[in-house]
């Protein structure tokens, strides 16, 4: 499988899932919640985002239910799923400590020539 | 939540393929519906409708042809699209190469051209150079790897080309190509847009293959050497948007392409080249029947719109088999 990297929506419905199995809106809800609200997904972007992960087989269905007369389909995390979230996150995690460094060297030079 | 809220947005669903639909609405509209509760929406909003219309569209796209031949017919259409962009760009647009041309200046004041190439849109011939930018910019930016970006760059193409168009009777329109130069290009964009070669490395490298291969066949259409000793200095542009966009040299290359492709058994290249026939032969097409008057064409054109249609609603799958006899894998 290839390693590209990945989006963000894609990386936050993945890692919406990460606790447990949800739903479409709770999926929509979650994304928006994990990124400050900067993320509001759009339903044929998140449908679009889970067959493409589906057909990676990082994420597939849990089940349906039907609740008040709404059909809501569920999807979790395979164990490749699970894995390529890690590996995205670590690999974000260390782009952050990264820059974060750069930016504590940044510092200390501006604090030595003042 | 009113009953009219949901037959808008199964509305909207419309614009998925049924055997999509069959398997997936009924969990989108429990989706949008459960949005619309929370949010307090009682009607669904444009940006909504129009994610829908996209999505549908393309999962459209992708039900009926395979990912094997949509990437290829979007490598190619990037290709070409970017060849002929680039091209034109430098031939006909950017007054700076043509103005220091020593061998054009004879052609330029008065002579076979009938007249001098002058700038009216900034250093270029015409607002056509907005377009013709844009389509090199989103190349680069495609093969840079940065496909979502570059997609929306060649999206942006299509309604700059069509205000070019619309607004041509306004006092102040600027100069623009040709409508049929501005219709291939807008068909390429489509048509590109549908695949996504720039995801993968081996994709990019097929983009710049199908630039470079471009580049080969449009040059010839666009410019001419009179001369051995021309070659010397630059090469004398033809009035190109007129050269370039005549729809018989694509079909031929790509026709040979497509069965050349076909005899080796690659048959989503074949395929792909068949795909990039459709908007020169529809050229073709219009050529032929508005030869029969107004009329002619508008049968031709409710003619081949209906069969687009039908094609595109009913459901239609194509397959590929591999060699081994079992049908490829979808695309992951």
């Amino acid at each position: 499988m290839t390693t590209t990297e990945m989006r963000e929506p894609t990386f936050l419905v993945l890692a919406a899932l990460a606790d447990g199995r949800k739903h479409g809106y709770a999926l929509i809800a979650e994304a928006a919640e994990l990124s400050d609200g900067r993320v509001q997904l759009k339903v044929g972007t998140l449908y679009a985002a889970l067959d493409r992960l589906g057909e990676q087989q990082l994420v597939e269905g849990a089940g349906d239910e039907v609740v008040g007369g709404r059909l809501r389909r569920y999807y979790q995390l395979t164990d490749a799923g699970a894995e390529r979230l890690e590996q995205e996150a670590a690999r974000l995690a260390s782009n952050a400590a990264n820059a974060q460094a750069k930016l504590r060297g940044r510092m200390a030079g501006n604090a030595a020539t003042a | 939540m009113s009953a009219e809220l949901e037959r808008r947005y199964r509305g909207a669903l419309d614009w998925y393929p049924s055997v999509w639909r069959e398997a997936n609405a009924e969990a989108v509209l429990g989706t949008l519906l459960d949005e619309a509760e929370a949010t307090g929406r009682a009607t669904p909003s444009r940006a909504q409708t129009l994610n829908l219309l996209v999505f549908g569209l393309r999962e459209r796209a992708r039900t009926t042809l395979p990912a094997s031949v949509r990437d290829r017919a979007s490598a190619l259409a990037w290709g070409l699209g970017a060849g002929i962009s680039a091209v034109l760009f430098v031939a006909t647009e950017w007054v700076p190469w043509v103005g220091g041309n020593r061998s054009v200046l004879p052609w330029t004041s008065g002579g076979p051209f009938g007249a001098p190439l002058e700038a009216s849109f900034g250093p270029f011939t015409s607002a056509g150079a907005v377009v013709l930018g844009l389509w090199v910019a989103a190349f680069v930016v495609a093969v840079a790897g940065a496909g979502t970006v570059a997609r929306w760059m060649l999206a942006a193409t299509i309604p700059a080309s069509v205000a070019l168009v619309a607004f041509d009777s306004q006092a102040w329109a600027v100069l623009r190509p040709t409508s049929t130069g501005l219709a291939l290009l807008g068909a390429l964009a489509l048509i590109a847009m549908q695949g996504s070669p720039a995801a993968s490395r081996r994709g990019r490298l097929w983009l710049l293959v199908c630039a470079i291969g471009a580049i080969g066949f449009v040059l010839p259409l666009a410019f001419r050497v009179t001369e051995w000793n021309v070659l010397f200095d630059w090469w004398i542009p033809r009035m190109v948007w007129g050269d370039v966009v005549r729809p018989l040299p694509y079909l031929a290359v790509l026709g040979s392409v497509a069965l050349l492709a076909a005899v080796a058994r690659r048959y989503a290249w074949a395929g792909a080249a068949l795909l990039l026939c459709v908007p020169p032969a529809l050229y073709v097409a219009a050529i032929v029947f508005s030869s029969g008057g107004a009329l002619a064409l508008g049968v031709g054109v409710a003619v081949v719109s209906l069969l687009g249609i039908l094609v595109y609603r009913s459901g239609f799958r194509l397959v590929l088999q591999r060699r081994d006899g079992r049908a490829a894998p979808p695309a992951a």
